[in-house]
């Protein structure tokens, strides 16, 4: 859905140059976007929320909660309970399952990639296409975090 | 061009419910656009920018459904309204029709369905547990709580809570337990009274000894009342025995038991004290086994004191028919004469080196009636294991056995994500192989247990390990002495005389009782 698409630069963006309002504004466009009872918008939310935890971006407390913000009635309830679970960092078992692959030492072994992939594809199956998106969404974040300890 | 729009407001459907409406409406006649979308600011812009914002779609709210069509006609677009409208409707039609009633998500909706249900049986993990045992508690449940790891708080709380509401709280840990004929978690097929004779009514803070007791009296025809589990940690200190004590008084109470069988490992002392004086209270003859425990404060109410699982069962037997105690002990005493004339044959198998005892156990209780045996025959430091008498009698690792070795395979270190040992024959098959290759073991023993809920067939699965076992022995002309009992009744899925017969095809010993192995194997090796 371009609609997606073109939301999402405006996020990253704004996440990059800490521009906590234009997050706010972006993450706002991009909630309650999209099929599903939890729209696509809000898993590629949650998905990136949760980057910015694990992937310990230094603003992350200031980038949740101007994300969070920008979600606030402009969603489904239920949607709304997993964009501000993510935002505290909170996630369900299968997250769970793939942070713990990610991080563990020996990120390069075979095995460890083989748990990652299957991680990865447990998630992918979740929902409609809610673990796509928030796959999707927690890649961008990633990178952010990456990009800012640069 | 004729849009129509279907708001759906305070209704959950799952996102794939709404993906497939969304995809066949776009392959309705005449349809030539739809959206299946939540009520959001964002989507009524995707709406808007469709031209499928309707004036309805435009007051919805993010929590509604909105349900937009263009076509070519509008009959075209009513259909495929109606079509949406259907599947919606079926698709939660779907769930509360394919069980007979929509699935309880809470105790209370659980009990109302079923209306006359009187136990409730928690499995949750531990640190729920306790939570859950209340809420059942407050429906007017009694608890069978199968869950480990709970706290001793949280046991002590829910016990009392039990206790003032009459019920009973089995657990936690609580392995085993037979009410009003019905097994609960691992137990066997037994006879209850009426129709057989028997009367009998046991308490048990033992899982295993439990099993021990109920399958030994049914193998004898004899029938029990109840069987009810308090879970190992009853009788310490801390929780003080509450459901021991309301179990005993509750068979007092019952007018279809007419005799006590308590079995335990000793309590604390003031929660001996406790229950003994309960059962001094009680007018119908008891059978107290507190295993290793002393017999003068159970002779001093009144019971009668029983040192192993077995004695327990045969005096309890004889009560129940009107027999008399003494008489099964002098025919235990009698049998014991003959495991000496066992030993002696059977140790002329060994070889000069063969000294050791190794006992794999898979029932905790077995594997303490066994230490406390061997303890009298060989020594009291000369047992060694990972769940001991004494701290000092501690295997360095559990995994590997020193000289005299009693291993309980159902402790944590050996089930920490894998199956108990009751369930999954693997461990111990190995452990089997291990242990013959030692050149000195002597006797090897384990205990097959039977029953509703563990392997189809344990004795077929351990005798693997045994021949394989023997082979390697053959090869190093070395023999290991191979000794069985099996727990359980012709009755259970497995057929205990069935099972029998496989050990003993394969060479095993097999024994009536735990304590009988135990007691043949001190007789071979002192």
């Amino acid at each position: 859905m371009s609609q997606l698409m073109d939301s999402v630069k405006p996020l990253a963006e704004a996440i990059v140059s800490l521009d906590l309002p234009g997050v706010c504004c972006a993450a706002a466009a991009l909630c309650g976007l999209g099929p599903g009872l939890t729209p696509s918008g809000d898993d590629y939310l949650a998905g990136a929320l949760l980057a910015l935890w694990a992937g310990h971006h230094p603003h992350r407390y200031e980038l949740c909660s101007a994300i969070r913000e920008g979600t606030a009635g402009r969603t489904t309830t239920l949607s709304q309970a997993f964009v501000v679970a993510a935002a505290r960092g909170e996630a369900n078992e299968r997250w769970h399952t793939l942070l713990s692959f990610l991080g563990a030492q020996s990120t390069e072994s075979k095995e460890n990639y083989q748990q990652i992939k299957r991680a990865v594809s447990s998630i992918s199956t979740y929902g409609a296409t809610s673990g796509m998106d928030m796959l999707a969404g927690f890649e961008a974040g990633l990178i952010w975090c990456t990009t800012a300890r640069q | 061009m004729i849009t129509h729009t279907l708001i759906k407001a305070g209704q959950y459907y799952d996102s794939v419910t709404l993906l497939q409406v969304a995809q066949t409406l776009l392959k309705l006649d005449g349809v030539t656009d739809a959206a299946v979308v939540m009520g959001t600011p964002a989507n009524q812009g995707i709406l808007r920018n469709a031209d499928l914002l309707s004036p309805e779609a435009e007051a919805a709210s993010p929590d509604d459904l909105v349900i937009a069509v263009r076509a070519m006609s509008r009959s075209e677009a009513l259909n495929a309204i109606a079509y949406a409208e259907e599947t919606l409707t079926a698709s939660q039609r779907q769930e509360t029709t394919q069980q007979s009633a929509p699935t309880p998500r809470s105790v209370s909706t659980a009990a109302r369905q079923i209306g006359d249900a009187n136990i409730a049986l928690v499995s949750v993990a531990g640190r729920y547990a306790a939570d859950v045992a209340r809420q059942a508690l407050q429906q007017n449940l009694h608890v069978f709580l199968f869950s480990d790891n709970v706290s001793v708080e949280d046991e002590i709380a829910i016990k009392q809570l039990g206790r003032e509401r009459g019920l009973l709280v089995m657990g936690p840990d609580a392995g085993t337990a037979i009410i009003n004929g019905k097994a609960l978690g691992f137990a066997n097929a037994i006879l209850t009274t009426p129709p057989t004779a028997g009367g009998i009514g046991i308490v048990a803070a033992s899982g295993t000894g439990l099993q021990a007791v109920t399958t030994g009296l049914a193998q004898r025809g004899i029938g029990i009342t109840q069987a009810i589990g308090t879970g190992g940690r009853d009788l310490s200190a801390e929780v003080g025995g509450i459901m021991m004590v309301e179990a005993v008084k509750a068979l007092q109470a019952d007018p279809v038991t007419e005799v006590l069988l308590l079995v335990s490992k000793p309590p604390a002392p003031e929660v001996a004290e406790l229950v003994l004086e309960t059962v001094r209270k009680s007018d119908k003859p008891a059978v107290v086994c507190f295993l290793g425990g002393k017999r003068e404060p159970i002779e001093a109410v009144g019971a009668i004191p029983a040192s192993t699982l077995e004695r327990a069962t045969l005096i309890a037997a004889e009560l129940a028919t009107g027999g008399q105690p003494t008489h099964a002990i002098a025919a235990l005493r009698e049998r014991n004469q003959g495991l000496k004339e066992q030993a002696r044959e059977l140790k002329s198998r060994l070889s000069r080196g063969q000294k050791c005892y190794r006992g794999l156990f898979s029932g905790g209780t077995f594997c303490y009636e066994t230490q406390i045996i061997l303890s009298k025959m060989l020594g009291n430091d000369k047992i060694k294991s990972n769940a001991p008498l004494s701290k000092a009698q501690q295997l360095a690792s559990a995994n590997v056995s020193e000289g005299h070795s009693a291993v309980d395979l159902g402790e944590d270190e050996f089930t920490v994500g894998r199956l108990h040992p009751m369930l999954d024959p693997a461990l111990r098959n190995r452990r089997i192989v291990q242990e013959a290759r030692d050149p000195d073991t002597a006797v090897l023993y384990i205990d097959v247990v039977l029953g509703y809920g563990v392997h189809p067939n344990p004795a077929g699965a351990a005798v693997e390990a045994i021949y394989e076992a023997q082979e390697r022995l053959k090869r190093k002309k070395r023999e290991v002495i191979f000794l069985a009992h099996v727990c359980g009744t012709d009755a259970d899925p497995q057929d205990a005389s069935r099972q029998v017969e496989i050990l003993q095809q394969a060479g095993v010993i097999v024994m009536p009782s735990n304590a009988a192995a135990a007691r043949l194997a001190g007789y071979i090796l002192r």
